[in-house]
């Protein structure tokens, strides 16, 4: 796979959550920080990043969120700590997001209650 | 019989699959790595022409799309049916069909807008592209039962029209072979799909 087609593939990955590089889109537009500057924090170049995007995104559940970080961290020789430090700031932020939208959808549903006959 | 680098190939892709199914979160980025190339060279093949105006990144959007579904659904796969990568193939193909369609539609709907007198030769071509793409897709488990995945590859490629030698060693993934070799395994392999259908009864493809 060359360098250009593993950076399309990286976009394109950064718009599904399946993939990890959505959640390192979600985390530069969080710090309002480049792509770029995510790889220098995790240590690793670019080139590197757009692959590790296309890697599955790492479960949820505690005991194979480690195994699943460990892996990625080790393929890509970037830190594990960081890492998985990253993606868990992204999941809180979005969980949040999901839940004031919930929270938004409620208050609104409780001012404006259907009319009824 | 397949020939050694084709076992390899689908020993390869079968060890990923079931990478894929025990959670590997490295999997996919291998999986791109062994065939998204190949992927995307068979589209291009099948579909040299994509129309004025469409983004000529659409064939590695449609294998992005075609990998990812088998990547969220990979049971849906089923290795007593097809090879992986005939699995693939085809999975990419209707992506790119149906990507193509939505931009008949958007060509479609612009060119109304603008009152221009609307030139339909791009939407017959897809049109064809589409009802080709059926008409493969319509192959009965009869035609390729007992079939190994690589006479498989080649009998879809025969079905849909494609007689070139060039295009049979890129399904058998022999391109690297020297040409004369190249050309002897693909009559060796058409040969046999060919005596298996006669044999079958049905005409040949």
């Amino acid at each position: 796979m060359t360098g250009e087609t593993a950076r399309k593939l990286s976009l394109l990955a950064s718009r599904d959550p399946f993939y990890l590089g959505w959640h390192f889109a979600s985390y530069a537009e969080m710090m309002s920080v480049d792509i770029a500057d995510v790889a220098g924090e995790l240590g690793c170049l670019p080139e590197v990043m757009n692959k590790m995007s296309l890697c599955k995104a790492p479960r949820a559940e505690p005991p194979h969120f480690r195994e699943d970080i460990e892996a990625v961290a080790n393929r890509f020789q970037v830190r594990a700590d960081r890492l998985a430090n990253l993606v868990r700031q992204v999941k809180v932020i979005s969980d949040q997001g999901v839940l004031l939208a919930a929270r938004d959808r409620e208050s609104s549903g409780r001012e404006d209650p259907p009319e009824r006959d | 019989m397949e020939s050694p680098h084709q076992s390899d190939l689908n020993t390869e892709l079968l060890s990923l699959h079931q990478r894929l199914l025990d959670d590997d979160p490295v999997a996919t980025v291998d999986f791109f790595e062994m065939t998204v190339l190949a992927l995307e060279r068979y589209l291009r093949y099948q579909f040299p022409s994509i129309g004025p105006g469409v983004d000529p990144d659409i064939y590695i959007l449609a294998t992005h799309d075609a990998l990812t579904d088998y990547f969220k659904n990979p049971r849906k796969y089923d290795p007593a049916r097809s090879g992986l990568m005939t699995y693939l193939r085809l999975a990419a193909k209707r992506d790119l069909q149906n990507l193509l369609r939505k931009e008949s539609r958007h060509a479609i709907g612009r060119t109304s807008l603008d009152s221009v007198e609307f030139d339909t030769s791009d939407g017959n071509d897809v049109a064809e592209m589409v009802a080709d793409g059926i008409d493969a897709l319509r192959l009965s488990d009869e035609m390729t039962q007992g079939m190994t995945t690589t006479e498989r590859d080649v009998f879809f490629l025969m079905v849909e029209g494609e007689r070139s030698t060039q295009a049979a060693a890129a399904a058998l993934n022999i391109e690297h072979l020297p040409v004369r070799d190249q050309v002897r395994e693909v009559k060796r392999v058409k040969d046999r799909i060919k005596k298996r259908i006669q044999r079958r009864g049905l005409p040949a493809p």
